[in-house]
């Protein structure tokens, strides 16, 4: 995966920043047709083929941020403010999460292992010899690949003794676990919809950011502004992703304009309470095992791709959507909006009654910036910060909950999966005929847990300490 | 070896942490590592190198320079990263003559 410390990201939150600060000094509809080409002024060095290209990318990734499906919805032609003017009249349906900027993709064509120039054809040959799949050959005193026979398993490359075999990878498609991304002929990506589980890590491993989630800051902008009554759930991994204290966190949040600020670390507890009663029940009828169902990730990925294992997820609800419920049954008009590091959960958010946005941290930090709120100097809330179960944000940390909620007489054998990968799922999928030798198996698409999430701010061997 | 005492100040306000600082958080771990084969502990490099957070300083609207910033001592520097920050306090920090 491509490190999360690079321009690109950069770019993103400088951008969203840069939208909602027009949007607060109410000047969106009349400057935001000037932020490309401020960004890229005529004199700049171009990324790209030209400044035009990259102010088109520009363009592309505003709309994307004012929540427009790019493959659908983008005539080229609009001007952002017409575009802009459209989705704060009226807030444009979040799914799909994930669009592709379609002019912005480089094509890479293939991962495939290729023979440099360094290949010095010696004598030894060990690329050949170890090749499972005879598909290496020597041309011209040169080793050759035939990629008709070749698996991509990379055993040339790690035998080689002059470093001559390169891996050239296709980012997006690598790191998608379900095989969701597509390439037409010219190499164009496309997302297969029915496939992809929006784990967002294609939208993190592009090198170009031609894959982008489609935002809805643009809305709670509005009703932050407005008359409304606006609720933030908050998950449980903010701590760590500003600087300052987790009760500063949350009271800058609240000086955003949220009326109420609820800490989804709330809704974790019911979690908690329902998920061990259900696993107590589901041992006792002799169930196999049982695995947790907060990852909305998770859940796409078991009912798109391991149906095997639909009886085995819990049926509790997630700690956001019991939180939103919460907020609901307090006050019936609130709008709400979670406020976590997953791009999934845009998606479980959009299918939810009770949630009405979902932002990730990297957008709630845009909004600080466009608010001008410094959190570390922001007052901390009255009174001790509550003592809730906010471990869920970290790998381990349902299971450890679950576990210790349980009758003290039982004792489990828990099971993690950490990252949904290639590897992780095909292990899954096994457990359909040879089931996991565990009661409770947590399962967290992201690597590190909800702390390493695609929305996150901070690297996860900093916010971990957090936990 | 001899370390230079040093002090780092890094910028917590949130245009700077976004903007990459929170990266800067980690260079006490970095150090540790860096120095380490040179027989430098984390406890002789806490000693010597004042690491601490401090509130916006402001440069990120008055400077042409953007964020993140730091100061080591009292020299400002922008658009900061952690391998830069590493590369000049190995070259200022260390006593190459011992």
């Amino acid at each position: 995966m491509l490190t999360q410390k690079n321009q690109y990201t950069y770019l993103r939150r400088e951008l969203a920043s840069k939208l909602l600060k027009l949007y607060r000094s109410g000047s969106l509809l009349e400057k935001i047709d000037r932020i490309p080409v401020d960004m890229i002024p005529k004199d700049q060095a171009y990324s790209r083929c030209c400044i035009y290209k990259d102010r088109a990318m520009i363009r592309s990734r505003l709309l994307s941020l004012m929540g427009v499906d790019l493959e659908q919805d983008d005539d080229e032609v609009s001007l952002l403010s017409t575009c802009a003017g459209r989705a704060l009249q009226e807030p444009i349906a979040p799914l799909p999460v994930l669009t592709v900027i379609s002019t912005g993709c480089s094509s890479c064509m293939t991962s495939q292992y290729r023979v440099t120039e360094l290949c010095r054809g010696c004598l030894a040959r060990p690329c050949m010899t170890n090749c499972p799949k005879d598909a290496i050959t020597f041309v011209g005193n040169r080793a050759f690949i035939d990629t008709e026979r070749c698996v991509n398993c990379g055993k040339c490359r790690d035998v080689c003794p002059f470093n001559a075999i390169l891996y050239i990878p296709v980012p997006c498609e690598d790191v998608c676990p379900v095989g969701a991304i597509r390439k037409d002929l010219a190499g164009q990506v496309s997302i297969d919809r029915a496939a992809c589980i929006d784990c967002g890590r294609c939208a993190r491993a592009c090198p170009f950011g031609a894959i982008v989630e489609r935002s809805q800051i643009l809305t709670v902008a509005g009703k932050l502004t407005g008359p409304d009554h606006v609720t933030a759930l908050v998950a449980p991994s903010v701590d760590g992703q500003f600087p300052g204290t987790l009760s500063q966190i949350l009271a800058s949040i609240s000086s955003l304009g949220f009326d109420s600020v609820i800490e989804v670390a709330e809704g974790a507890g019911k979690t908690v309470e329902a998920e061990s009663k259900e696993l107590v029940e589901r041992m006792a009828q002799g169930e196999p095992f049982m695995t947790t169902s907060c990852c909305s990730a998770y859940l796409s990925c078991v009912r798109k791709h391991i149906p095997q294992l639909k009886d085995r997820v819990s049926h509790t609800r997630s700690p956001m959507s019991y939180a939103a419920e919460a907020a609901r049954a307090r006050r019936g008009d609130t709008f709400t909006v979670f406020i976590g590091p997953c791009i999934a959960k845009k998606q479980e958010g959009a299918a939810d009654p009770h949630v009405d946005a979902v932002i990730t941290f990297e957008e709630l930090a845009a909004c600080f910036l466009a608010w001008d709120i410094d959190v570390r100097e922001t007052e901390e809330l009255p009174g001790e910060p509550e003592q809730l179960p906010r471990g869920f944000a970290v790998a381990g940390g349902v299971a450890r909950s679950v576990a210790a909620a349980l009758p003290p007489a039982l004792k489990i054998r828990t099971e993690q999966i950490e990252g949904l990968t290639k590897k992780n799922i095909a292990l899954m999928k096994s457990w359909g005929t040879r089931p996991v030798d565990a009661d409770l198996v947590e399962v967290m698409c992201c690597e590190d847990g909800c702390i390493g999430g695609p929305g996150c701010i901070v690297d996860a061997r900093l916010s971990k300490r957090r936990f | 070896m001899r370390i230079k005492e040093t002090d780092v100040r890094i910028c917590t306000g949130t245009a700077c942490f976004v903007m990459g600082g929170a990266d800067l958080l980690l260079l006490v771990e970095e150090l540790a590592e860096r120095w380490e084969p040179r027989g430098i502990t984390r406890e002789m490099i806490e000693g010597c190198i004042h690491i601490s957070g401090s509130p916006c300083i402001g440069h990120c609207r008055e400077s042409g320079l953007r964020p993140p910033f730091l100061t080591i001592d009292g020299q400002l520097i922008g658009e900061a990263t952690l391998e830069g920050v590493l590369a000049y306090l190995d070259a200022s920090c260390l006593d190459q003559t011992v």
